[in-house]
C-alpha cells in the first residue's frame, strides 16, 4: 500500500511540476503536448494521473504528520481544476463551458466532503470557527470576510457593465446558435422535387452504375490512419472512371466555388473564413457532416443561408444559395467530394 | 484475424469456465493471483461475445475497423 | 376446506361483477365507437351499393398517416385566424395560462397515477412476506401512500376542471376541433374517472374491513382494478396529444374518416404510453420520497425518523427502479419520432431545441448524482460500512467525470471574442464531447458506478462467509473495472466507425451496463447469503443531507418533467395539430430559453408549494396516533413542521 501511495505521490509531485513548468515557460510549452485526435481521453487521463498524484500526496503527507487539512485539501482541488481548465486546454475553453466545468467541480469536492460525518465535520470545521469567531485572529477574518465579500459582488457587477475586450468595444452578446437547422421534407431545385428522406445522390455509384454507398464508402480517404488515400483510388487518375471521376469533379466545383470559405483542407478556415462570425463549417469536425444525411448537404449547399427555415432565426449564415450557381448534377458532385475528403459517410437511417 | 471470429470468445470463456472448476476442485480459488486470471478471461472473453453479437443483431459488423 | 372454496369462489365472482359494471361503459361505447362515434355509417354491403349509385355524394378521404381511404365523417380542421373570434384573450399570452394548467394538471395526475401503482406493489410485498412485523409495516406504508394520494386526487380532478375551461375559453376553435374528432373518447374518460373514483374510494375506505384473509387478496385485487382503469385513462389522455404530434385517421383537411381507432393510434401513441407510464412513476416515487423526507426532517422522535427514512428508502428504491428503463423508453419514442418525421426529429434533437437537451442531459445527471449521493449517506446508518465510505471519493472522480462529459454541449455558448479565439464553432478537444458516442459514454459510466454504489450499500453491514468469497470479489472487481473499459473502448471506437455502424454501439454499451446490473447485483446477493451481519440497520440514523438529496432529486424530476413535457409540445412549432390545424394566434413562435426555463420554474414551484399543503393536510389526520403512544413523553406532542 505505502509502496504505491509513494509511487503516486512521486507522479503527483512530477505531474504537477511539468503543469507549473509549461505554463510559465519554465520548460517547453508543449513538453507534453495534446496528442491530435487523443485529446479527450488524453485529458480525462491526465486529469485522473492528478487525482492518483494527489491521493499519494496527501497519504504521504499524512503518514509525515503534516496532513492538509480536509477544508484545504476541497478549495485547493476545486482551485487546480480552474486552473487545469484555464491554463492547459488549448484553444480556450469559453467561459460558459468553465463555469459549468467549475460549478460540477465544487459539486464532486462537496460530495467527497461530506460523504461521511467525520470527513464532513472536519471539512465545515474552519468555516464554523470564522464564523462563530472565538479568537481575536478569526474575529479579524470575519470582519475581512464581511468586508470582502459585498466589495467582490460590487467588483462582479461592475465589471459585468464594463466594455470588455482588447479595443474596449462593447461585446455583443452570446447567441445561442443551433448547428444542425431542420430540413424541410422535400425541396425544390432547378424545378426537380426532392424528398430529403429518400432521395439520393446520382453520383455515388458502383462501376455498374447503381447507387451504392457500400462501395463507395472502400474508396474514400481512410479516416482513422493519418488521412491515406487508397490504393488504386485516386480521382485524380487519368483512367479513374465512375465514382472516382465524380469526385474528381466534385472536387475542381469545391476548388473553384467553395473553398475560398471553407478552406483547401475543408476545415472551415479559407481564406475569407475569418471575415465570418461565425466562422464557415467545419467538414473535418464529427460533428458537422458526418452526422448529417446526403440530402441535408444538397439542401443546404442549393438554398444557402437565405433558404434556412423560419423557425430557427437569426442563422447568421452567408452561404449563397448554390442553386442560382450551380446546376443539380454539380451540387451533388460537391456533396461526394466534401464526404470524400473528409473520410466521413453520410449518415443513413438503417 | 481470429479475434474477430466469435468462436474464438466462445473458446475463451469456457477455457475460463474449466478453469474456474479446476480452481474449486484444486482449491486455488482464494490464491489471487489465480482469481484474477480466470476472472479476466472470463470476463473478457464475456464482453466480446456481448459485442460481436450485439452488433450483429442489428446487422451491423462490430470488428468494421479490423477488418480492413 | 368446502367452505373456504365456496367463499374464494364467491369472492372471485364479486371481483369479476364489479369489473363488468366498471368496464360497461366502455363495452356499450364499443359499437359506437367502432362505428365512428355514433354515426352509424351504412353496413358494407350497403355501403357497396350506395357506392354504385350514389358516388357524388358519398366523399372519400385518404388517412394522412395510415393512408386508407375512408367516408369522411367530420367538419374539416378550422382555418383561424388572429382575432377575438378564435383565439379570444386577456391582456398577455393565452399559451401561457394554458401552459400553467395543463403542467399543474399533468404533475398532479401522474402522481395520483403512480402512487396506486406503488400500493399495489407494496401491499402484495406485505402480503407475501413471511415476517408478520415486515407485513405489517408494509401495510401500513401503503396505506399511508394511498392516503397521500387521496387528496392529490380529488386537486387532479380540480385542475383538469380548471384545464377545460381555460381551453374553452381561450382556445374555443381548437378545443371545438379536437373535441369533435375525440367525441367518443372524451366521454369514455368521464366515465373512466368516475370508475377510477369509486374503485379509489373503495380501496382506501375499505382498508381496515378487508385485511384479512381472503378479503385481504380482493382489496389487493381491486388496487390492480384501479391500476387498469388509471393506465387506460393515461392513455386515452396521451392519444390527445398523440394526435397533435402525429395526427391520423384524418385526411388532409383535417376531417375525420370514421375510425376512431386510427385516431387513437397514432405513430407516437404507444411509445408516449410507455414513456409516461415509467416516467410517471418515477416521478410518483420521488415525490413520495420527498414527503417522507419532509416527515423526517421534521420529525421529533426517533420512531418517526427510523419510519420515514424507511419510507423514504423505499418510495427513493422504487423511483431510481423506473428512472433506470426511463432512458430507453425515451429512445424509443425518438426513434419513433424520427420515423415520422425527419425534421421533426432534427428540430428536437439536433436543431431550435436542441439547447433544451442539454438541460435535461444536465438534469439526468443530478438525479444520478443525488442517487449515488443518498446511497453514499445511507451507508452511514449501518455499522460496517466505513470500509467502503473511504473509496467513496474515486466514485465521485469517475461520476463526475462521465457527467461532464455527458453535459458539454456541442455547440458551444460563448461571446463572438471567445469565437474567434477559439477558431470554430466546435472546440477541439472538448467539442469530441458533444457528439453521441462520447454521451453514451459518459451516462453508461454514470449508471454502472450507480451500481456499484448499490452493491456496495447492499454489502454496508454484511461480510460474506461463502467459502469462495475472494474469488467473488475479485470477480466483482474485474467485471466492473472491464465494464468500464468496453464502455470507454465502445465509445472511443465510435469515432472511427462510419455513423450507420456507429449508432449501434450504443446497443452494447447499454448491454454491459445492464450486465452490471444484473449480474452483479445478483452476484452480490448470493455471496451474501448467510452473511455475517456486522451490525443492524439503523434506520433514522441517516444524515439530513442524504434527505436534502431525496429532495433534490424529486425536484430535478418535477423540472424534467416540466422541460420534457415543454420540449414535447412545442415541436410542433406552429402547428396546434401537426400539419393539419395551423396555430394563428399571435403566440405560434417558440419561446425563448430563458422565458422556457423560468416558465417551468414557476410551475416547479407551485407544485411543490401546493403539495405541501396537501402533505401537511395528511399529518393533520394522522395525529392522534402518534400523541396517544408518546403520551408519556411531555411536551413532545409531534406537531406539522410550520414554515413551508
Amino acid at each position: 500500500m505505502k509502496a504505491i501511495m509513494s509511487a503516486a505521490a512521486v507522479v503527483g509531485v512530477i505531474a504537477s511540476l511539468l503543469l507549473l513548468g509549461m505554463i510559465f515557460g519554465v520548460v517547453k510549452a508543449d513538453t507534453v503536448h495534446l496528442v491530435e485526435g487523443y485529446m479527450p481521453m488524453q485529458m480525462i487521463f491526465e486529469l485522473a494521473i492528478f487525482v492518483a498524484g494527489f491521493t499519494g500526496l496527501s497519504y504521504m503527507l499524512n503518514s509525515m504528520g503534516m496532513a492538509i487539512p480536509r477544508f484545504w485539501q476541497g478549495i485547493g482541488f476545486v482551485a487546480f481544476i480552474l486552473f487545469y481548465l484555464k491554463s492547459r486546454v488549448y484553444p480556450p475553453i469559453p467561459f460558459s463551458v468553465r463555469a459549468m466545468y467549475g460549478t460540477v467541480t465544487m459539486v464532486a469536492v462537496f460530495m467527497w466532503m461530506s460523504s461521511n460525518e467525520e470527513d464532513w465535520k472536519k471539512f465545515r470545521q474552519p468555516i464554523l470557527n470564522v464564523m462563530d469567531a472565538a479568537t481575536p485572529k478569526l474575529k479579524l477574518i470575519r470582519t475581512l470576510f464581511l468586508i470582502a465579500i459585498p466589495v467582490a459582488l460590487w467588483g462582479f457587477s461592475y465589471q459585468s457593465f464594463v466594455p470588455q475586450g482588447a479595443g474596449a468595444d462593447v461585446d455583443e452578446p452570446i447567441e445561442l446558435r443551433t448547428v444542425h437547422p431542420a430540413p424541410p421534407a422535400s425541396t425544390k431545385v432547378h424545378g426537380k422535387t426532392f424528398v430529403l428522406q429518400t432521395s439520393q445522390n446520382p453520383y455515388r455509384v458502383n462501376p455498374e452504375g447503381k447507387y451504392d454507398q457500400e462501395y463507395s464508402n472502400k474508396l474514400i480517404v481512410e479516416q482513422a490512419m493519418g488521412r491515406l488515400m487508397q490504393a488504386n483510388a485516386n480521382p485524380w487518375d487519368e483512367k479513374a472512371e465512375g465514382y472516382l471521376k465524380n469526385v474528381r469533379e466534385g472536387g475542381e466545383i469545391f476548388f473553384q466555388n467553395c473553398h475560398f470559405c471553407h478552406g483547401d483542407n475543408l476545415n472551415g478556415r479559407g481564406l475569407h473564413a475569418f471575415a465570418f462570425n461565425p466562422i464557415p463549417a467545419n467538414f473535418t469536425d464529427p460533428g458537422t457532416i458526418a452526422q448529417l444525411q446526403e440530402t441535408f448537404i444538397f439542401w443546404r449547399v442549393s438554398k444557402g443561408g437565405l433558404g434556412l427555415p423560419r423557425e430557427g432565426f437569426p442563422w447568421a449564415s452567408v452561404m449563397p444559395p448554390w442553386e442560382q450557381h450551380l446546376t443539380t448534377d454539380e451540387i451533388w458532385k460537391v456533396v461526394l467530394f466534401e464526404y470524400w475528403h473528409t473520410g466521413y459517410y453520410p449518415r443513413t437511417w438503417d | 484475424m481470429i479475434v474477430t471470429n466469435p468462436l474464438f470468445w466462445f473458446a475463451l470463456l469456457a477455457i475460463g469456465v474449466v478453469l474456474l472448476f479446476v480452481g474449486k476442485k484444486m482449491d486455488l480459488l482464494n490464491n489471487t493471483a489465480y482469481a484474477a486470471v480466470v476472472s479476466v478471461v472470463i470476463v473478457v472473453a464475456y464482453f466480446h461475445i456481448v459485442d460481436h453479437y450485439l452488433m450483429e443483431m442489428q446487422g451491423l459488423d462490430y470488428w468494421y475497423l479490423f477488418r480492413k | 376446506m368446502g367452505r373456504q372454496n365456496g367463499k374464494k369462489i364467491w369472492s372471485i365472482m364479486a371481483l369479476g361483477a364489479m369489473m363488468a359494471i366498471l368496464l360497461l361503459p366502455v363495452a356499450t361505447s364499443l359499437n359506437a365507437l367502432a362505428s365512428g362515434g355514433g354515426e352509424a355509417p351504412p353496413a358494407p354491403a350497403v355501403k357497396a351499393e350506395g357506392d354504385k349509385k350514389d358516388e357524388a355524394k358519398v366523399e372519400k378521404g385518404r388517412d394522412v398517416y395510415y393512408k386508407t381511404e375512408g367516408i369522411v365523417a367530420g367538419a374539416p380542421a378550422p382555418k383561424t385566424t388572429d382575432g377575438t373570434k378564435d383565439y379570444p384573450r386577456y391582456n398577455f399570452e393565452s399559451r401561457v395560462l394554458l401552459w400553467f394548467a395543463n403542467q399543474q394538471h399533468l404533475y398532479y395526475g401522474s402522481f395520483v397515477l403512480a402512487v396506486p401503482i406503488f400500493c399495489m406493489i407494496i401491499e402484495f410485498m406485505g402480503v407475501v412476506t413471511k415476517d408478520k412485523a415486515m407485513a405489517k409495516k408494509y401495510d401500513q406504508l401503503a396505506y399511508d401512500f394511498i392516503k397521500i394520494s387521496l387528496t392529490a386526487y380529488s386537486l387532479t380532478a380540480i385542475l383538469g376542471g380548471i384545464l377545460i375551461f381555460t381551453f374553452l375559453t381561450l382556445y374555443p376553435a381548437f378545443f371545438g376541433y379536437l373535441s369533435s374528432i375525440f367525441r367518443p373518447v372524451m366521454h369514455i374518460y368521464a366515465l373512466m374517472f368516475v370508475a377510477e373514483s369509486g374503485t379509489l374510494y373503495i380501496y382506501y375506505y375499505g382498508w381496515d374491513k378487508m385485511k384479512e384473509g381472503l378479503l385481504k387478496w380482493i382489496h389487493l385485487s381491486m388496487s390492480v382494478i384501479l391500476n387498469v382503469i388509471g393506465t387506460v385513462l393515461m392513455m386515452l389522455a396521451n392519444s390527445w396529444i398523440g394526435f397533435m404530434m402525429s395526427p391520423a385517421g384524418v385526411d388532409e383537411q383535417g376531417r375525420f374518416l370514421g375510425n376512431i381507432w386510427h385516431v387513437i393510434h397514432t405513430a407516437l401513441w404507444n411509445p408516449l404510453n410507455v414513456h409516461r407510464i415509467l416516467g410517471n412513476m418515477a416521478f410518483g416515487g420521488g415525490v413520495v420520497a420527498a414527503y417522507a423526507a419532509y416527515r423526517f426532517l421534521s420529525a421529533k422522535t426517533d420512531e418517526e425518523r427510523a419510519h420515514y427514512d424507511w419510507m423514504g428508502y423505499i418510495a427513493m428504491a422504487l423511483a431510481v427502479a423506473f428512472l433506470i428503463p426511463l432512458p430507453f423508453a425515451g429512445y424509443w419514442l425518438m426513434r419513433e419520432v424520427y420515423a415520422y418525421r425527419q425534421q421533426m426529429g432534427i428540430t428536437l434533437m439536433g436543431g431550435l431545441l436542441a439547447w433544451l437537451f442539454i438541460i435535461q442531459a444536465t438534469m439526468i445527471g443530478i438525479l444520478f448524482l443525488s442517487t449515488n449521493y443518498y446511497l453514499w449517506q445511507a451507508l452511514g446508518r449501518m455499522r460496517g460500512a466505513e470500509k467502503y465510505q473511504r473509496y467513496i471519493k474515486y466514485l465521485v472522480f469517475v461520476l463526475v467525470v462521465g457527467f461532464l462529459v455527458f453535459i458539454t454541449p456541442h455547440t458551444m455558448v460563448m461571446t463572438p471574442a471567445e469565437l474567434k479565439a477559439m477558431g470554430g464553432q466546435q472546440h477541439p478537444v472538448l467539442g469530441n464531447y458533444g457528439v453521441m458516442s462520447a454521451k453514451n459514454g459518459g451516462i453508461n459510466v454514470i449508471i454502472t458506478t450507480t451500481v456499484l454504489s448499490f452493491v456496495w450499500y447492499m454489502r454496508g453491514n454484511k461480510e460474506p462467509m461463502v467459502p469462495w468469497k475472494k474469488f467473488g470479489n475479485i470477480f466483482m472487481g474485474t467485471f466492473f473495472g472491464l465494464a468500464y473499459v468496453n464502455i470507454i473502448w465502445l465509445a472511443i471506437y465510435g469515432y472511427y466507425i462510419p455513423a450507420n455502424v456507429r449508432v449501434g454501439l450504443s446497443v452494447p454499451q447499454v448491454a454491459t451496463t445492464l450486465s452490471c446490473l444484473f449480474f452483479m447485483t445478483a452476484l452480490n446477493g448470493v455471496m451474501l447469503k448467510g452473511a455475517k451481519q456486522m451490525g443492524p440497520i439503523e434506520w433514522g440514523k441517516i444524515s439530513a443531507r442524504s434527505q436534502y438529496a431525496i429532495i433534490m432529486l424529486a425536484t430535478a424530476f418535477t423540472w424534467m418533467m416540466g422541460l420534457m413535457g415543454y420540449i414535447r409540445s412545442s415541436v410542433r412549432l406552429f402547428w396546434h395539430v401537426n400539419e393539419i390545424m395551423r396555430d394563428n394566434s399571435p403566440w405560434a413562435y417558440t419561446h425563448t430559453v430563458g422565458f422556457a426555463a423560468n416558465m417551468i420554474s414557476f410551475n416547479v414551484l407551485f407544485f411543490w408549494v401546493s403539495i405541501l399543503f396537501v402533505f401537511w393536510l395528511g399529518t393533520l389526520g394522522a395525529k392522534k396516533a402518534p400523541v396517544e403512544a408518546k403520551a408519556h413523553a411531555p411536551g413532545r406532542v409531534p406537531e406539522p413542521a410550520h414554515g413551508h
